[in-house]
């Protein structure tokens, strides 16, 4: 067992640190920091992020070099991402892309298709959505209904998408499309890519259950689009997309997890000035201390998990179901760290934005942890593929 | 970065589990429940695997707590009668000292069998001759009745300022005059638990282990006791999993309304969330197990995250696993209840997950404030 970094990684972690320190938006994570009001000015301001995240060589960091990647391994990628999350640094805008698309490309893609797309998204210049949900198929993402035919050189793709995350903001779209209507679901799936702009593609937005803009509806009306732009084969797109949910379970978790820990620790300042019930400050009071303890024990758990699927990564080169364990664990956790804070608030709980003592914080950790438990597989879906695939229980 | 086992550690876990499949069954481990001595048997076995002494001081860090939890892990899969924990961390203790290489020699050749008092509360020596005479209670004596020495945390008088700095490490022989023993009625009958009682017992000089008093006897016992708590978790794990496997098997023959059990979606739901709780519990134990050796500020931490964690995964593991087997379950005859009081048991003693919180309080809590 060794989980220490090297020295030439340690110095790899000062060069990112003091990068970000020099780069990281003025004001940015702070209260007085002024997010835009207006989505299109949001959108351009993070795309500004990720183009400046390129330019200073933190793009694509386990990428190989010829298209656009920096050409290191995944311990260099988590020690940034611990660093941006210890410094809170914005994620960008094309979270779905460099999670999702790209290391689909990387193991599924032609080289054309690497050559083409890949470094227009480190660049920071495409942004991508991921188009599988629909209305009728969500936990049950292979029962879906929108419809891909060859008409000469170009499909002609047909349906509606829902839930799609910054579809509001994207250049493209990766979607799953039926390709052959007569074979078995799984098999008769393909895994398009489509640009935004194309004609017959419209986007309405959606509210989130915690105000946010950021996800919608995309409905696909005749969209055309050249016949190369299928990731994997024709029909083998269930296969792919099932690697895409791997990426989407597994890595990125050391750089949440110190997000994680920067959520828990105000909330143990919070901790410093609230009063339980009783009269006594809530950090010390022995049930809350013990019920905030336990959370901190998970949290660091999960860097755990997270150090342990990085080594498989690095040694083993894929991920197994036990990413299913990950996004269980950490989802679960986060939840009880978002109750944990409204009971610390107590009756100061109900109130958010700039009305919290938490300057709101706390109730966006409630409200969205409530959404990671559904998306990329739910809960149940995750307790499902672990009993079935890991435990072996019969279906 | 490696997160996980080498070949070599793999083996040492893999021969301690064949060893134990084979002479530590449930049949064994009800044998021993009947008549509770510790068998020549295992003595010897574990002293031809010569991994006792595994565990040493190695400057900063540690050496061999990776192989320690392995094997631990593998007690608590067997429900193991026997005093491994004691025998490892006490070899441990006695190593930290020169005085003792006879006593080492004999326990890892298995002629001599240690166990530790894991509270002795108000054991205090006087000055007497060229000795002293130790009277009091030695509480949480593990397989005391089968021990040839008892290692224990005792206070000299006059020999610091503080009562805690009295504390002095002390071997004792179990077969003297001056110690009686009170066995109690534990319900984990896999590992009985006795208060040893002494009165005038004649200690010397030379069964000091380390140092008298000045505090060095209070940092060694914490030390034994850290040990012990992790490998406590580890054994918690080890069990809680195979509760879980032997489970899991059942709810694939059971049949109701028709069908196996393991089909219900609310069974597997129970079984993928006790899946969650073991391997994280495991987690925690390999981070922690890997912080001490290498001597990392976190080790303290990361223990009591371990035996804190474990502590509560193992006793819902347990006892889900009763549930899930339903009436047969709660019977005599099946081994769930076995895991469960053993899980109960071993999550009360060395720190139970209040007392591990509380420790962690201090950093994650105050340490913010
Ligand atoms: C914040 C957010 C962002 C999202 N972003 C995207 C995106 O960018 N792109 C995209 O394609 N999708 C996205 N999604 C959609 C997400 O993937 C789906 O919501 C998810 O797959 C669940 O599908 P559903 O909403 O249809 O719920 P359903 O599948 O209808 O599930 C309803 C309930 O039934 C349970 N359930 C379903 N099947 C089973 C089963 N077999 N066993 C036990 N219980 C079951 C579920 O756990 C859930 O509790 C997003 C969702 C959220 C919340």
């Amino acid at each position: 067992m060794d989980l220490s970094f090297t020295p030439e990684q340690e110095q790899y972690r000062k060069r990112v640190r003091e990068w970000l320190l020099e780069n990281i938006p003025e004001g940015w994570g702070t209260p007085q920091f002024e997010w835009p009001e207006d989505e299109q000015e949001r959108g351009a301001f993070l795309r500004e992020w990720d183009r400046k995240l390129y330019e200073g060589g933190f793009a694509g960091i386990s990428w190989p070099k010829e298209y656009g990647g920096q050409g290191l391994t995944h311990v260099e990628e988590i020690i940034y991402d611990e660093e941006a999350g210890k410094l809170n640094a914005p994620s960008g805008i094309n979270v779905l892309g460099k999670l999702l698309l790209g290391p689909t490309l990387l193991l599924y893609g032609t080289e054309e298709q690497k050559k083409r797309f890949l470094p227009p998204l480190l660049r920071g210049e495409e942004v991508w959505c991921q188009g599988f949900s629909e209305p009728n198929a969500g936990s049950d993402l292979a029962a879906l209904q929108t419809r891909a035919e060859l008409n000469g050189d170009e499909w002609v793709i047909n349906g509606q998408k829902v839930w799609t995350s910054y579809a509001h903001h994207a250049d493209w779209c990766f979607v799953l499309a039926r390709t052959d209507p007569d074979a078995p679901k799984h098999k008769g799936i393909s895994f398009f890519l489509v640009p935004m702009d194309s004609e017959g593609v419209t986007v309405r937005p959606l509210v989130q259950l915690n105000k946010n803009r950021d996800f919608n509806e995309v409905f696909f009306d005749n969209v055309r689009i050249p016949k190369d732009n299928v990731v994997g084969g024709v029909n083998n797109g269930w296969k792919v997309a099932m690697g895409t949910l791997g990426f989407e379970r597994g890595t990125l978790a050391l750089g949440r997890q110190v997000r994680f820990q920067n959520e828990f620790n105000e909330l143990a300042k919070l901790a410093g000035e609230m009063r339980a019930a009783d009269g006594t400050l809530v950090k010390d009071n022995p049930y809350f201390r013990q019920r905030l303890v336990e959370i901190f024990n998970d949290i660091r758990i999960m860097r755990y998990h997270g150090l342990k699927t990085i080594s498989q990564l690095l040694n083993e080169g894929r991920l197994g179901p036990e990413a299913s364990l990950q996004k269980l664990f950490w989802t679960t956790m986060h939840v009880n760290l978002g109750e944990a804070a409204m009971e610390v608030l107590g009756a100061e709980a109900p109130y958010w934005g700039t009305d919290s003592v938490s300057r709101g914080k706390m109730q966006d950790v409630y409200f969205t942890s409530r959404g990671a438990t559904i998306y990329a597989g739910s809960t149940q879906i995750q307790k499902n593929i672990i009993s079935e695939r890991i435990l072996g229980m019969p279906r | 970065m490696f997160f996980g086992f080498n070949e070599e550690e793999k083996m040492v876990q893999k021969s301690v589990k064949d060893m134990l499949e084979k002479h530590c069954t449930t049949e064994h481990v009800r044998q021993f429940m009947e008549n509770p001595v510790v068998s020549d048997k295992m003595k010897e076995l574990f002293a031809q695997q010569g991994l006792l002494g595994i565990l040493e001081q190695d400057g900063e860090g540690m050496a061999g707590v990776t192989y320690a939890i392995l094997i631990a892990q593998e007690a608590g899969r067997a429900l193991l009668p026997y005093p491994l924990l004691e025998n490892m961390t006490g070899l441990y203790a006695l190593k930290t000292c020169k005085q003792h290489n006879r006593l080492i020699e004999d326990v890892e050749a298995g002629k001599s069998m240690l166990t530790v008092a894991w509270r002795p509360e108000n054991a205090l020596a006087r000055k007497e001759g060229g000795g002293y005479s130790l009277s009091g209670m030695l509480y949480e004596v593990p397989f005391a009745a089968d021990a040839d020495k008892i290692l224990a945390s005792v206070r000299i008088a006059g020999a610091g300022n503080t009562p805690q700095e009295e504390e002095t490490v002390v071997v004792l022989n179990r077969s003297s005059d001056a110690l009686t023993m009170h066995k109690r009625d534990g319900f984990d009958e896999t590992y009985p638990i006795y208060d040893v009682a002494l009165n005038n017992y004649p200690l010397q000089k030379s069964d000091v282990v380390q140092g008298i008093g000045m505090g060095i006897g209070h940092q060694l016992m914490e030390k034994v006791k850290q040990l012990g708590a992790l490998l406590l978790a580890s054994e918690m794990v080890g069990s809680s999993e195979r509760a879980l496997y032997d489970t899991v098997a059942y709810t694939k023959e059971r049949k109701q309304f028709g069908v196996v059990i393991g089909t219900f979606q609310a069974l597997k739901h129970m079984a993928a969330d006790m899946y969650l709780l073991v391997e994280s519990a495991k987690s925690a134990v390999e981070y922690a197990a890997w912080a001490l050796e290498a001597g990392e500020d976190e080790a303290d931490l990361a223990v009591s995250i371990a035996k804190s964690y474990s502590s509560k995964a193992s006793k819902k593991v347990t006892a889900d696993a009763i549930q899930m087997q339903g009436g047969i379950g709660f019977t005599w005859e099946n081994d769930m209840h076995l895991f469960f009081k053993r899980a109960t048991r071993s999550a009360s003693l060395l720190g139970d997950a209040y007392e591990h919180n509380e420790k962690i309080a201090k950093v994650a809590i105050d340490g913010v404030n």
